[in-house]
């Protein structure tokens, strides 16, 4: 246990070190993190009593001191609602995110590791589902579970994971027939032996990659599903929210509206992207570095040391 | 067919496998050899249509019987598509026979159960031909070599597990350092001496080596060859070495099979076998093998075998040879030859070829 904690420390260490970008992912996504966390510290006009503030006397506002970003048509100000939009975007995201994945990594290891009936059998269920829309699927799960944060995180990292779940069967199939799996069997593994040990690890970069990208997607399913009324509590503030209910009504008018909210979503994105990119990039031995890694001081330095040795050439000379 | 002979071992090799089979006796004694296989069949099925109608088979060992003792080598050579690997992969059930026994250890191993198999594997393993597909890219050497046994949970603590990794790595030539390091910062040599040290880790007492130097260049698959026959003298481990290059193989075996089309075409000793060898097969493939001095070199003649190896679905009637044989005559064509011993009882010499056995 000491050992992981203090490999897990190297991979901040050298994110930090070597990935630049990677660490400035990180750092947004904390940042938003505490922001969802102190939304109510945070936005300069706070909730109250689960309601965000109206103004009906100054709607539509560009931008004024008092509202920094402006105001909807509802005189709410745009602000303090992409604030609170923060918490249920960033929570849902986040948790539907890693709940997708799981499912999606569940499914297509056990598919591609147990093979035969078994696989058969999912892959075809995992075909119906995708017979039908994943927005039909999630709309289904939430008029049977009802309205709320925890439902609609459900609902959408269900039909998600079981679409993922193809993409992750097919890498694993890839591994499992890998000759140091079938020597691991020789060697007398179980299954879920090389399963863990073998087939996950090398379909990580795949993994986060897909959780990158899953990331984008469940925000703007949260917006659709909002905007068909499936999402979460009426009146709770969310970025797709604000996209499709004020932004797309005023898009002519206020494109602030919509434009801020769709800022902070591609910040997110960007920021999730590349900490899986880089993260990606750390965890493959072969890129870290050892023997044949590109190192640029290095070679700088080998460079300056010919040079050098020119010069004096050139002096004798 | 004949049941062959044993070949010869020393008494103390004997009773140290006896003692090893009085241990469990689910089926009859075999108080001789480590393993036994006899009339081994593996065909393919060639299926053809929606249904998957069988059509034919692929005949890729077609009945195959041979031994191999404690601490021997049994050496097997035969060119592409003779079936050399498929009989390896047999032994290490990887896959299901046709039909036949391969008993190890007194285990008959089409009838254990996939548990027993599992724990059997801590004894009977293998190495393979390709050094850079078989190392896990994300598992560092230390892993890889503590794999087997923490497959079987016999890893031991945190110092034995150190302790273990060194020893491997120092028996098979490598750095104790290098355990922390990653497949890719190794060359393909010594892949291949990581992919023995993760064999050795688990102390089997037999292994397949299928075609372990033909991915490396010479001066390496000298280093493997020499470094796997000081390893079984040291460990007391038996082969079956698989390969097609002739010289490497008599290096390490003590036994040689030849492999044509399925079949075994001659076996003994390796002395024997290319002193005396009697197929004519053989005797094509001796012939055919480069040797290092051009005034012998030249004064040789060669065999030259025209055309190609016939398709294993649909093997010639008679003797498999007989398409290729330069002396091959009617009876050959029409009659299957027996698999006999032409040599004497303490060195015996098998082969199946009408000419030899001259009945």
């Amino acid at each position: 246990m000491k050992k992981d904690a203090k490999n897990q420390s190297n991979l901040l260490v050298e994110l930090f070190q070597k990935k630049p970008l990677g660490a400035a992912g990180l750092i947004i996504m904390i940042l938003f993190l505490l922001v969802a966390i102190f939304a109510d510290v945070l936005a300069p006009y706070p909730m109250q009593s689960d309601m965000m503030q109206m103004d009906f006397l100054n709607t539509l506002i560009k931008s004024s001191p008092e509202h920094l970003l402006g105001t909807d048509s509802l005189g709410q100000d745009v602000l303090s609602y992409l604030i609170y939009g923060c918490r249920t975007s960033v929570i849902l995201a986040i948790f539907c995110t890693v709940l997708s994945t799981i499912i999606s990594v569940a499914i297509g290891l056990a598919s591609a590791v147990l093979g035969g009936w078994f696989d058969l059998i999912v892959q075809r269920i995992v075909d119906g589902f995708q017979c039908i829309p994943g927005v039909l699927i999630t709309m289904i799960l939430m008029s049977i579970a009802g309205k709320g944060l925890p439902q609609l995180i459900i609902a959408i990292a269900i039909p998600g994971g079981i679409g993922g779940a193809r993409v992750m069967r097919s890498a694993a199939f890839a591994v499992k027939d890998s000759g140091y799996v079938r020597m691991s069997k020789l060697l007398g593994s179980k299954s879920s032996w090389r399963a863990i040990k073998h087939i996950l690890p090398n379909i990580m970069p795949l993994i986060i990659i897909n959780m990158a990208g899953a990331l984008s997607g469940v925000i703007m399913v949260e917006a659709s599903m909002n905007f068909l009324g499936y999402g979460v509590k009426v009146g709770t503030p969310s970025w797709g929210y604000m996209i499709t209910y004020q932004g797309r009504a005023n898009m002519y008018t206020a494109p602030w509206l919509a434009l801020y909210p769709g800022l902070c979503i591609m910040l997110l994105v960007f920021a999730s992207n590349m900490f899986g990119d880089s993260v990606r990039d750390l965890l493959d031995p072969r890129l870290k570095g050892g023997v044949g890694s590109y190192n640029g001081n290095k070679i700088a330095s080998i460079a300056k040391k010919i040079a050098a040795k020119r010069e004096k050439l050139a002096q004798k000379a | 067919m004949k049941h062959p002979v044993e070949l010869p071992i020393s008494q103390e090799i004997r009773n140290q496998v006896d003692k090893e089979i009085a241990r469990q006796e689910p089926v009859p004694k075999d108080s001789k050899a480590l393993l036994r296989v006899s009339n081994l069949k593996m065909y393919f099925p060639v299926t053809k249509g929606l249904l998957k109608r069988k059509v034919a088979d692929v005949k890729a060992v077609d009945d195959v019987s041979f031994f191999v003792c404690q601490g021997q080598t049994l050496g097997i050579v035969g060119e592409s598509g003779s079936g050399k690997s498929t009989v390896g992969n047999c032994v290490l059930r990887d896959l299901t026979l046709t039909s036949g026994q391969i008993i190890y250890d007194g285990y008959d191993l089409s009838q254990v159960s996939e548990k027993q198999m599992r724990t059997l594997r801590r004894e009977l393993t293998c190495i393979t031909q390709d050094p850079f597909a078989s190392l896990n890219p994300r598992m560092n050497i230390r892993d890889v070599i503590l794999e087997g046994p923490r497959v079987h949970g016999i890893e031991g603590s945190r110092k034995e597990q150190q302790d273990k990794v060194e020893q491997m790595l120092t028996l098979v030539g490598l750095n104790p350092q290098a355990a922390d390091r990653f497949p890719h910062e190794f060359s393909g040599g010594q892949r291949q001496r990581i992919s023995i040290a993760r064999a050795l880790a688990l102390n089997p007492k037999f292994i397949v080596c299928d075609e372990i130097v033909s991915a490396l260049d010479v001066s390496i698959q000298a280093q493997i060859v020499n470094l796997m026959s000081r390893l079984q003298e040291e460990l007391n481990v038996a082969y079956i070495f698989i390969g097609h290059d002739l010289s490497v193989v008599r290096q390490i075996s003590h036994n040689i099979a030849v492999m044509y089309l399925g079949k075994f075409m001659e076996l003994t000793d390796s002395d024997e076998l290319y002193t005396h060898p009697l197929h004519p097969y053989t005797q094509a493939l001796i012939s055919a093998a480069p040797i290092p001095n051009p005034t012998v070199d030249k004064g040789r003649q060669r065999i030259l075998l025209k055309g190609d190896i016939p398709s294993p679905i649909n093997p010639p009637k008679g003797c498999n040879f007989c398409t290729r044989c330069p002396y091959a005559n009617e009876r050959c064509r029409e009659e299957e030859p027996e698999y006999v011993n032409v040599g004497t009882d303490a060195h015996p010499h098998f082969v199946a070829c009408h000419m030899v056995s001259g009945k």
